[in-house]
């Protein structure tokens, strides 16, 4: 009776200690920004002379081999930004928090460093693959097309225009790699796997353009609030005002709306069908106010922009299969 | 020259006392531009020394200058390039869109302990 008393007092003794130890850590963030934004803090800019910087430039194009005692530096100084970097494109969400209501002067402080760090983590798979670590060279360069998928996610054009400018030099590099047979059976499937998911074109065009327009509008009510619009106008613009619409009335804001929501579903179609809607809707777009008409971006270039990453895309899947 | 003393003071007292005459001085020509000229080149020399502090600032890496001049108002006064702009330069010039970049990218995340950084104070207690 005894013995069993002692084993069920060290047992519930055991119990209670053990709840004691456990101290709970607090929940991981589950927003990919806030950790870019810590990895772009973390980024250092070592000085370097001429020639390594033009190094650096034409081994982020490809045109270089890599070069690990000029470049090698570069990247040590930056591996924690790296990491962390790394680390946050396998977080499931992604919110930069802009500002939309500030219509064009929302800050994007964020993106030239996002562009920096998106190409040091091109070069640092470049580097794994000289070194012979194939693997971490395909795990680098899948978090680099995950991270433009997250910075193009609820952004205006501007952040899937960047996002398309980091995620060609991925595909063009996994491309080169595969052509040259430097990556394994596993390697080719589970980069076909990650690369077969992202979307055909790379991003949803169509919703950025509506971000866009979205993004103006804040833009035409501060030129209707204004005591000086013209002067208003040209300070955003850089250029002195349209003689008319500025301020804009109602009605020209109205055929600005409705040309943008077309453009916007145009660039949900294939592209070449992008094209021909977009050209169409030519009319309609002389029909909106010079001064309006001003801030719109050509949809042609940007139906451009989804066709570079289509062909890249299809590159890469096709190099992926050949043996 | 006499040698005797009598001789001496005959010949002293050839000398006779005059009043003294006003001292004579050249009077400074006068040049009517002279301010002017002088104004302009007072413009033109703060102009250059602006001309030069710029140019060796931006020369200089963020926050490495040795200069101890420091204007707020440079770094309030810096400009914001906006979306609308930066889409269509991204669109139609990217040789200038990534001018844009970089000029936008030195505003970004400052070094707070530069030698001319002032917020590094408020890092101390």
């Amino acid at each position: 009776m005894r013995i069993r008393l002692c084993i069920a007092g060290l047992a519930m003794l055991a119990a209670a200690v053990g709840v004691c130890g456990q101290i709970k850590s607090p929940p991981e963030t589950r927003n990919a920004a806030l950790r870019y934004w810590m990895a772009f803090a973390e980024m250092k800019d070592p000085p370097s002379d001429q020639a390594t910087q033009e190094l650096l430039v034409r081994t982020a194009a490809g045109e270089a081999t890599w070069d690990e005692s000029k470049l090698g530096p570069i990247l040590d100084a930056n591996a924690d930004a790296i990491a962390m970097f790394q680390r946050a494109t396998k977080l499931p969400d992604c919110d930069w928090g802009i500002e939309y209501s500030q219509g064009p002067r929302a800050s994007i402080a964020y993106a030239p460093r996002a562009r920096v760090l998106a190409r040091l983590n091109t070069i640092q798979g470049m580097r794994e693959m000289a070194k012979g670590q194939s693997q971490a060279a395909v795990d680098t360069w899948l978090a680099g097309i995950r991270f433009t998928d997250h910075l193009a996610k609820g952004g205006s054009l501007i952040f899937a225009l960047i996002a398309e400018s980091a995620l060609l030099p991925n595909l063009r590099t996994l491309t080169l790699e595969a052509k040259q047979r430097h990556l394994s059976s596993a390697q080719k499937q589970q980069l076909y796997a990650a690369v077969n998911a992202v979307r055909e074109d790379g991003f949803d065009w169509g919703r950025a353009w509506q971000i866009e327009a979205a993004g103006s509008e804040p833009f035409f009510a501060e030129l209707r609030r204004s005591p000086d619009p013209a002067g208003t106008y040209a300070k955003v613009m850089g250029e002195p005002a349209p003689k008319t619409c500025v301020p804009p009335e109602a009605r020209e804001v109205q055929a600005f709306d409705e040309y943008m929501t077309d453009v916007a579903a145009a660039l949900r179609l294939p592209p070449s069908q992008s094209k021909e809607r977009i050209a169409a809707l030519e009319g309609k777009a002389n029909n909106i106010c010079e001064a309006i008409r001003r801030t719109i971006p050509r949809p042609q270039h940007v139906n451009d922009a989804r066709i570079e990453i289509i062909t890249a895309r299809e590159a890469l899947l096709k190099a992926l299969q050949t043996n | 020259m006499p040698v005797d003393d009598n001789d001496l003071e005959k010949y002293l007292r050839e000398f006779q006392p005059r009043a003294v005459r006003p001292l004579e001085t050249s009077r400074p020509v006068r040049i009517p531009w002279k301010g002017w000229l002088a104004a302009a080149a007072l413009v033109l020399l703060s102009l250059s020394g602006e001309v030069w502090y710029g140019r060796h600032k931006s020369g200089l890496p963020p926050g490495g200058g040795k200069s101890k001049t420091f204007k707020v108002e440079a770094i309030v006064e810096q400009r914001k390039t906006n979306t609308i702009l930066l889409t269509k330069l991204a669109l139609e010039d990217p040789i200038r869109f990534e001018e844009e970049l970089e000029a936008d990218s030195r505003r970004v995340l400052p070094d707070l302990q530069g030698a001319q950084s002032t917020l590094r104070v408020l890092t101390k207690e």
